[in-house]
């Protein structure tokens, strides 16, 4: 299963890529990585439908979490990918926001690790 | 003799192009005028055989009721012997006509076994109830998965047979139930029973039950990775089948030998017991083995081995081997089987279209000859892996939907759902729907899960068994053995724990010093917060608060994940110590090391961050006095050049000043004028810098700083404003972020290069001072800041 992680920082992808390494060792996940949310939108692009899962973070300098979200969702609904936020604690706009763009779950940071596979365990169709 | 009519049969229907109810027409016309019973039995039989498989139990049951009303009468030995095996033969489908049927049907069908089962009873033949049970043990195990059902009737079976001093039932019994605890993973239960059966076997000297139930011993030592002693036992099976001389059994073993040696990817030796199990088969001619057999064996030998080049070879000549030989009736059954593995061997070289076709023809023959070895859903799922493999993702979610029904309503085998599940994961992926793909991904853990649970639980009761055994037997020869590996592996211990624990007391001081680093500046933090919000500052500042938090929670975020996966590989290096792998260790020790230098950088932002913040919070604190602007600006000037010069050899800029002779000296904080200086200069040479690396021709990066006094009366200083401008020629501002320059964490920096908060503090500084912070730019060109302070 294909992963798009969207963050400006730089440290998330070697993070992912060693939380998960077991899982991508298996071929279970496979994770790919956008610095901005103009690179996600590249990346969507380019490689149409390969990403099922979508995780944002919403801060971001540039175009915001946000603004990605409206976007994928406008622009990709055959069949949708699953677009979920990481936000802060307590980020009530945000969040409310996000879920009147169509976010399908929220993440908070400090980013949870076993709290995300039991997500993707949990999520059901 | 069955066998013989029905090649001829059909024979003579391929020849006169007899259709299949033209047989059974003729067939049914011969029953009308039979008079004698065996007629009557042979004719259901043949009727059974060549009908459509929903109407076998039509034949079926006047079938079985004639054998009855036979061995009612018959009194030789020999043929009540071969009515009952008559009887087990018919037997033998007769759950499984009722598989695909409801609950109902189910007990219609063992209240029907059941009451000719009390009939047989009555009628006193021990033989015939013992055989009767054992298959009813079966069906209930095959048919309907009810474990305890098998075990009631198989108990039953075995304890008739011994009234009846059965042997071979006996014995039958016993491997049944061993063969059954072993693929249940019932390893205690296993090896009880089938050591059950080999003392039973020698104590009445049965030399072909004790070949069988070393081979069975054989059998579970293999499933539980018992390697040896399954080779032990093997061998033990040929040594006595061949000094029995016990052709049949001398071909089981050399074919069980052959399998375990291409488990355990020894071909070599593997083909070896293969090829005499040929030479035998050829000679022996009730060999159980044909070619086609073997040939497949040694084909999925070379599967099992990834050569899958010479599997493919093997599993055509068994193909052809199955196709030539139309005398053995059985090989219609194979047909199906070889197709698949056929199938198989083309998708693990990806030629999905041949092996599209190879899956096809199988499943095709199943639908029409029937399904006894229930690979149909099987080869559902391998028909839509093909599919997936050439890309029709549709196709192949059809069929892989159809198999997880199956899988889910038959035999739960694990393993065999864990790829389903993966598969289906994969098409969702292919199609992109991210939801099916989540919720196979979902069931595929759970599946994982389990399967990791049922193996823990295996192993668990393997070694529990195992330690009791040790301990009774083979105590001192372990206590030297251990004693002489401990030795060695604690050398190998404490180099590794010389490398971890230089790594754990670095990584532990680091962590220490950002702990206590971030606890004492949120500590600080806390309470200047409080005073701060009397201030008139506060209303900045409650928004900067909220901020702090946001972007302390990053680098927060980084040191609590980078710690928790060092927890994680710290587990891991100390497996991969016991183990003894020290490279292994080196590979861990070396990422744990990196996570903690990560750890460190982010525990160094964050305590910056609220460095950044303090100084902010502090600067309303000094106190103003008279200071000479221009030495003050060209002072930070050199300090900030000189500065930037030691941490990056290869800048250089030229800066220029036009200081203003007749400015006097103006009330300040000089400490916090200073900084505003000192910031907007870094700006601006930060600023040329990155555009001198673009390698324009010609450009030569320039800062300026000028400083004015504006007057507006003669009276001097009052009315009057101080400028100081910083001029850059850098690529200048773009529009859309001009506006936000000056709040606080805004940066277009990379990250940990800047806090953002610079700017944002020279805002506040000169406000605070009563004058004003503002800046010209255009883009290509170059950008301009200036300080106004009017002098009170």
């Amino acid at each position: 299963m294909k992963i798009l992680v969207v963050d400006d920082e730089t440290d998330v992808k070697i993070l992912f890529e060693q939380r998960f390494r077991k899982e991508i060792k298996t071929g279970e996940l496979d994770f790919s990585f956008a610095f901005s949310g103009e690179e996600a939108l590249e990346y969507l692009h380019d490689h149409d439908s390969e990403a099922v899962l979508i995780l944002s973070d919403i801060n971001m300098p540039g175009m915001s979490g946000l603004e990605l979200l409206r976007q994928i969702k406008e622009t990709y609904h055959q069949p949708p990918p699953v677009v979920m936020m990481v936000t802060a604690y307590g980020d009530d706009e945000n969040r409310e926001i996000a879920n009147k763009l169509g976010a399908d779950d929220f993440l908070t940071k400090p980013l949870d690790f076993s709290g995300l596979k039991d997500k993707l365990k949990s999520l059901t169709s | 003799m069955r066998s013989i009519i029905l090649s001829v049969l059909l024979l003579l229907s391929y020849i006169f192009g007899f259709t299949q109810t033209r047989l059974l027409d003729s067939l049914k016309g011969e029953l009308k005028v039979a008079k004698a019973d065996t007629t009557k039995l042979r004719i259901y039989l043949l009727l059974g055989d060549v009908c459509e498989k929903r109407d076998k139990l039509e034949y079926t049951e006047p079938a079985l009721n004639l054998v009855d009303k036979l061995l009612l009468k018959e009194q030789n030995k020999h043929e009540r012997q071969k009515l009952i095996e008559q009887e087990q033969a018919l037997l033998y489908p007769f759950g499984f006509y009722y598989r695909y049927s409801n609950t109902a049907e189910w007990d219609k069908a063992m209240a029907n076994l059941q009451s000719r089962l009390q009939a047989i009873e009555r009628t006193g033949d021990q033989k015939r109830a013992a055989t009767f049970l054992y298959e009813m043990a079966r069906i209930s195990l095959d048919e309907k998965k009810d474990s305890s059902l098998f075990r009631t009737y198989m108990l039953r079976s075995i304890s008739v047979a011994k009234e009846n001093k059965d042997t071979a039932l006996i014995v039958n019994g016993y491997l049944f139930m061993g063969s059954f605890y072993s693929s249940a993973g019932n390893y205690t239960e296993g090896l009880e029973v089938i050591q059950s059966s080999i003392s039973f076997c020698k104590k009445l000297n049965y030399n072909k039950g004790l070949i069988q139930s070393y081979r069975l011993l054989a059998t579970l030592y293999g499933i539980f990775s018992e390697y040896d002693l399954a080779l032990e036992n093997l061998q033990t099976a040929l040594d006595i089948s061949s000094k029995t001389k016990d052709t049949l059994e001398i071909c089981h073993t050399l074919r069980h030998l052959g399998s375990y040696y291409a488990k355990q990817k020894n071909i070599k030796k593997a083909l070896e017991y293969w090829e005499q199990l040929q030479k035998i088969s050829i000679i022996y001619t009730n060999s159980p083995y044909s070619t086609g057999d073997i040939l497949t064996q040694i084909g999925n030998g070379y599967s099992d081995n990834n050569d899958f080049k010479n599997a493919q070879l093997f599993f055509e000549k068994s193909l052809h081997s199955i196709e030539e030989d139309r005398n053995d009736v059985y090989n219609s059954w194979r047909l199906p089987i070889i197709l698949m593995l056929l199938g198989n061997v083309h998708q693990n070289q990806n030629n999905f279209k041949k092996a599209l076709d190879y899956h096809t023809r199988s499943i095709n023959l199943i639908d029409s000859i029937g399904d006894p070895n229930q690979i149909r859903s099987y080869i559902l799922y391998l028909l839509a892996k093909d599919y997936y493999g050439l890309k029709n993702y549709i196709k192949a979610k059809e069929l892989n939907d159809n198999a997880i029904v199956d899988f889910k309503r038959d035999w739960f085998d694990v393993e065999g759902r864990i790829e389903i599940e993966f598969l289906a994961m994969k098409i969702d992926s292919a199609r992109g729907d991210g939801f099916g793909a989540l919720s196979h991904y979902k069931e595929y853990i759970n599946l994982k899960d389990k399967m990791k649970g049922d193996e823990i639980k295996r192993e668990a009761q393997k070694d529990k068994f195992k330690a009791e055994q040790e301990k009774q037997n083979l105590e001192q020869e372990k206590k030297d053995a251990i004693a002489k590996r401990t030795r060695n592996l604690q050398y190998i211990v404490i180099g590794a724990f010389f490398l971890l624990g230089i790594f754990l007391t670095y990584g532990y001081f680091q962590k220490n010093k950002d702990k206590k680093q971030i606890e004492k500046a949120y500590t600080e933090l806390k309470s200047t917060q409080a005073q701060l919000i009397q201030s008139e500052k506060m209303a900045s500042l409650g928004e900067l608060t909220a901020g702090i938090a946001h972007e302390i929670q990053n680098p927060l975020n980084f040191v609590n994940n980078f710690s928790e996966l060092n927890k994680e590989l710290l587990v891991e290096m100390n497996e991969e110590i016991q183990k003894g792998n020290l490279g292994e260790v080196k590979v861990i020790a070396k990422d744990i090391y990196e996570n903690e230098e990560k750890i460190n950088h982010h525990g160094n932002r964050a305590a910056d961050i609220v460095k950044s913040m303090l100084q902010h919070s502090r600067s309303s604190s000094g106190a103003k006095m008279l200071t000479d602007i221009n030495a003050l600006a060209d002072e930070y000037l050199r300090l900030a050049y000189h500065g930037l010069r030691a941490k990056d050899k290869s800048f250089n800029a030229t800066m220029d000043t036009k200081f203003d002779p007749t400015l006097p000296e103006i009330a300040v904080v000089s400490q916090d004028i200073g900084r505003v200086l000192l910031n907007l200069i870094t700006n601006a040479f930060y600023a040329v810098n990155e555009r001198s690396k673009k390698g324009e021709e010609g450009y030569i990066p320039t800062v300026s700083i000028t400083t004015k006094l504006i007057s507006k009366s003669q009276v001097p200083k009052a009315n009057s404003q101080l400028l100081i401008a910083i001029k850059d020629n850098g690529s200048g501002i773009p529009e859309h972020i001009k506006e936000k320059i000056f709040q606080p964490f805004f940066t277009t920096k990379p990250t940990g290069q800047g806090t953002g908060l610079g700017l944002s503090l020279a805002y506040d500084i000169v406000k605070a001072h009563g004058g004003e912070l503002n800046v010209e730019t255009k883009e290509g060109e170059g950008s301009i800041f200036i300080i106004s302070i009017p002098y009170l």
